[in-house]
């Protein structure tokens, strides 16, 4: 009745003998202009949704598009009179026997590969570990959080002090338990393993806390059912704890191996791609043939290149997600 | 009970003691550093504790302008940035969560716009330098700020969808009942509610945006140059003011473990793209 | 208030058929409950009437208005949900006030009309409190505040008591019907609890699997069950369906062979029955079977076990290898003891329905009383037993 009381509606209304809310109703009178919301539901939501998807739009596909269009001409922006020059795909014919490129490429993957096994083995166990209820946990939770709330340019620096040859604390341990002092940074052997190891630093207790999580959501009546069948730590972990974390795993998976391709930071203050291309990764490539020697053209064929692999190794890696979910009925 | 060896008790204890050495020792080195005096910063063995401690390099680093200046942009770009892409996601991220999209079409949209969190900054980051030159954005906090809304807008959907898709259906249809449009209805029902998602969120954009580092030094010089791009520059042109750049670097963690240490129940959360909930 | 029709109405979900065709009418101020098991479809039924639901056939009529296309929001209908949904942020008072402030209310009439509600509902000291400060029964009420304040032409109630304990439960019930009654709204009501349907309802839609079964005045339904179905579904302990076989017996009369029990039917009972004889169901309630010791009564059987509710025991009989439950007064199940016991059902209580179809056949006039009235057929919910007594007192 809040809307138009039509004489025949009043009258009902103040129909009541009894008091109460029909004789009120007789009091609310007056009639109004129906009530009627001015947009339908759908219209707002398109509304809602338009502002976003266009700025993701703009800010990815239109980007993309003119990296797409940039890597077939031969355009250097730092010249003032400039224009992008058509070059008929020429980009891609170099890229393809760049030497520089092919290594780099051969240097991400085993930078993501050996970061993303260690990154989960180490996580697997740290999130084991954070699980139990036991007095001091909470510090280690504490210290954790710690290395990943670093912004990657800050934790380079840091680590260049540790990794110092001379003066650093790594080789004063080393020193310390009576091993050899190592060269790091600055040894073309041991600098991508170096810049592994402070990855792995920082991205450790993400993943641990993600798997943490990811056991604590499994039902306590397993783990029960598992004790009740005599099965040892060892078998509880390989027969049930780790088949319910397949989905969780799968989304580590897919988030470290994704960030790890993209990674640049770390390596920018703390080899800057050295020694020599040591630690120079696709996507530092990418900015120093752009940013610094000002080919747009070919770093743009080579953004395109990048962006086409990643794309389909996160396609497969999202496939993979999805059939881990519905194997174990997780929730998305 | 089981009773627990006094042995088993101490080695647990190594496995922590240990855990922490290695998690927060690097911290540790960066905060001594950042305080002990500079000619103390490279000895051979290095000096793990100093009594001669001071805040110089602190004072040193607030009294400068250009630090300053880095500081205020930083600060201006991450709440700029958290501020738009928490209205934008929000809104999206309800207007998702409530719309009765086929399965098919409402996937492909989460797919893209996860896809769209995976592209490497890189290969977006020329193209935008380019871009920003020609819409006079270059060099600016609010192009720097576009630049990070599109970095944390995919996961600010996704999260802030977990968070909406909590609010019971029961109460989107009561208000429907009610007579509240859907513009009513975020506002004023579902808005309200999922507020601690919204701070949650808001902190993890905030963070990302404070230690961006890439987009920051393609598209800014000097104008709307960042703390980031600051302290990174101190390697090539202050490599011997250890404490200096360690003082920085403590600077910029700090305010990001406080916020760290008050959300720390929903870390997961926002570390898995709101796929795991703890 | 309003008249609601439903004409036609179907729905379907992909290939699943939630409604098969369905019309219902609801008349001004009356209360209709709209009942089944989980899956029949009846809230589906109400989510169709409160715009919630679209339907894929079908219309929806509110006082002759087609409102079939119109969004909850245009409807004027009030809906108190399973869960109560009140807005958790906002105050007993705002909860209440909220749809009559969307509608721009003048915030007098707003805090009159609440402060009406709530004075009826028993809710005027709760006014400033926040749903989670609510027991679950504070929270029904002001759930039921929110939708009078409104004053909708209709009030539909999903399932509104399922969340409270027994005993407010029962208490509620009554309460709900006097509220209903003073207000005088046209209310939809789901549930799947039958004693609800039959004590609130002036109309009952017995819904299962997507189909109305049976619709009509709870005790013309109660009385007269359309099927097995809602034979069963309607009266607790449900109505025992045991199968027999009725044949001509020599004039006009039939003959029922159902185990032991043998009995006369008059012969317009059940028209047309070939000289062979038909296979039937039978129904009995179990309030209308006497049972007596061995020798008393007509028929033998064996009393297998005995459930004492406190006001009513519940007899369970075999009647040569089927299963019946008599409901006797209370402490006859001690006085009979186990082994051999005699038991008598009229003619007039007995039902009949088709052996393949569960359909109700043949004609039947109205069952007389039982031969104790210990209670009401439809009254009390003996499967629990502690609400029971509570009703009772």
């Amino acid at each position: 009745m809040t809307g138009s009381p039509s004489p025949a509606s009043e009258s009902d209304l103040s129909g009541g003998e009894s008091g109460g809310i029909p004789a009120l109703a007789a009091r609310v009178g007056g009639p109004t202009p129906p009530w009627r919301p001015r947009l339908s539901d759908r219209t707002i939501a398109v509304l809602m949704l338009v502002p976003a998807i266009a700025l993701l739009l703009v800010t990815t596909v239109y980007p993309i598009a003119n990296a797409i269009i940039l890597s077939f001409h031969q355009y250097n922006p730092s010249l003032p009179l400039a224009k992008p020059v058509f070059n008929n795909g020429e980009n891609y014919v170099r890229l393809l026997s760049d030497p520089a490129f092919l290594n780099t490429i051969r240097i991400t993957v085993i930078f993501v590969v050996v970061a993303v096994i260690l990154e989960l083995l180490l996580g697997l166990g740290l999130g084991l570990l954070i699980t139990a209820q036991r007095r001091g946990i909470g510090i280690v939770r504490v210290a954790m959080l710690l290395p990943f709330m670093m912004a990657p340019v800050a934790a380079g620096v840091l680590w260049r002090t540790l990794f110092n040859v001379q003066w650093g604390p790594l080789n004063d341990i080393l020193r310390t338990l009576g091993l050899p002092e190592q060269q790091f940074l600055a040894s073309p052997d041991q600098a991508l393993a170096s810049v592994i190891m402070v990855e792995v630093w920082q991205q450790v207790p993400p993943v641990a806390f993600i798997v943490a999580a990811g056991i604590l959501s499994i039902s306590p009546d397993l783990f029960k059912a598992s004790a009740v069948d005599g099965a040892s730590f060892w078998q509880t972990f390989r027969h049930v704890t780790l088949p319910m974390l397949r989905p969780i795993i799968a989304i580590i998976l897919l988030l470290r191996v994704m960030d790890a391709f993209k990674v640049y930071d770390i390596i920018q203050t703390l080899t800057e791609g050295g020694p020599a291309t040591q630690t120079e990764n696709v996507s530092y490539l990418i900015w120093k043939t752009g940013m610094r020697f000002f080919q747009t053209g070919y770093a743009s064929a080579m953004s395109v290149v990048f962006l086409v692999i990643v794309f389909l190794i996160s396609l497969v890696f999202i496939r993979a997600l999805d059939r881990a979910q519905s194997a174990t009925g997780a929730e998305r | 009970m089981r009773v627990v060896s006094f042995g088993r008790t101490m080695l647990r204890a190594l496995v922590y003691a240990s855990i922490v050495a290695v998690m927060a020792f690097p911290i540790y080195w960066l905060v001594l550093t950042s305080l002990k005096p500079q000619r103390l910063t490279q000895t051979r063995p290095p000096t793990y504790w100093t009594d001669q401690l001071s805040l110089g390099a602190y004072e040193r680093l607030l009294a400068d302008p250009d630090i300053q200046h880095f500081f205020i942009n930083s600060l201006a770009v991450a709440i700029l940035a958290t501020i738009t892409t928490v209205s934008l996601g929000s809104l999206a991220a309800y207007s998702i969560s409530r719309t009765h999209l086929s399965y098919r079409v409402r996937r492909g949209l989460l797919v893209w716009i996860l896809l769209t969190r995976i592209f490497p900054p890189i290969v977006i980051a020329i193209p935008f330098f380019t871009i920003m030159r020609s819409a006079g954005l270059a060099d600016t906090v609010l192009g720097l700020a576009i630049a990070h809304v599109s970095v944390t807008l995919p996961f600010v959907i996704w999260l802030l969808l977990g968070f909406f898709q909590e609010v019971p259906n029961e109460l989107e249809r009561a208000a429907m009942l009610d007579g509240c449009s859907m513009w009513r209805r975020f506002w004023q029902v579902n808005l309200p509610l999922v507020m601690p998602g919204i701070a949650v969120t808001s902190i993890f954009a905030f963070i990302i945006s404070w230690n961006e580092y890439l987009f920051a030094a393609v598209l800014t010089s000097f104008n709307a140059q960042t703390l980031p791009v600051a302290i990174a520059s101190f390697i090539g042109e202050r490599r011997l003011e250890w404490t200096t750049m360690a003082a920085l670097g403590t600077l910029m963690l700090m305010p990001v473990m406080v916020v760290a240490l008050l959300v720390q129940r929903y870390i997961v959360r926002g570390l898995t793209f709101g796929a795991v909930k703890e | 208030m309003a008249t609601v029709e439903l004409r036609g109405v179907r729905k379907v979900f992909g290939r699943v058929e939630a409604l098969a065709t369905v019309d219902v009418r609801v008349e001004d101020r009356s209360f209709t409950c709209l009942v089944g098991p989980s899956g029949s479809g009846k809230s589906t039924l109400l989510n169709i009437v409160a715009g919630l639901e679209s339907l894929s056939e079908g219309q929806v009529f509110l006082d002759g208005t087609d409102i079939t296309r119109q969004a909850p929001a245009e409807r004027d209908i009030a809906m108190v949900f399973q869960s109560y949904a009140l807005y958790p942020h906002m105050s007993v008072f705002d909860n209440m006030a909220f749809g009559l402030k969307v509608r721009k209310t003048p915030s007098d009439v707003v805090r009159q009309r609440v402060e009406e509600a709530a004075s009826l509902l028993q809710l005027s000291d709760l006014l400033d409190r926040k749903p989670r400060q609510l027991s679950g029964g504070q929270r029904q009420r002001v759930a039921l505040g929110r939708a009078i304040t409104r004053h909708p032409k209709v009030f539909l109630l999903d399932e509104p008591l399922s969340n409270l304990d027994a005993q407010l439960r029962f208490q509620t019930r009554v309460e709900l019907k006097l509220l209903f009654e003073r207000i005088g709204g046209t209310v939809i009501y789901v549930t799947h609890d039958q004693s609800e349907a039959m004590t609130l309802a002036d109309q009952v839609v017995v819904l299962d699997k997507g189909r109305i079964q049976q619709m009509g005045a709870p005790m013309t339904i109660y009385e007269q069950p359309s099927n097995v179905f809602v034979a069963r579904f309607l009266g607790s302990p449900a109505m025992n369906v045991i199968s027999g076989r009725v044949a001509r017996s020599d004039g006009d009369g039939l003959r029922l062979v159902a185990g032991a029990l043998t009995t006369d039917l008059p012969g317009e009972r059940l028209p047309d029955v070939p000289a062979g004889g038909v296979d039937v169901l039978v129904g009995i309630r179990p309030e209308l079977i006497s049972v007596a010791p061995a020798g008393h009564l007509t028929w033998n059987a064996r009393l297998r076990l005995v459930e004492s509710l406190g006001a009513q025991d519940l007899l369970y009989l075999d009647d040569e290898g089927q299963s019946l439950v008599a409901a006797g007064p209370s402490g006859l199940g001690a006085a009979l003891g186990r082994g051999d016991v005699s038991f008598d059902v009229r003619p007039e209580a007995i039902h009949l329905f088709h052996p393949e179809s569960g359909d109700a056949i043949g004609v039947r006039h109205r069952t007389s009383a039982a031969p104790w009235t210990i209670a009401r057929p439809m009254e009390p919910d003996p499967s629990s037993g502690t609400t029971d007594q509570e009703e009772r007192s």
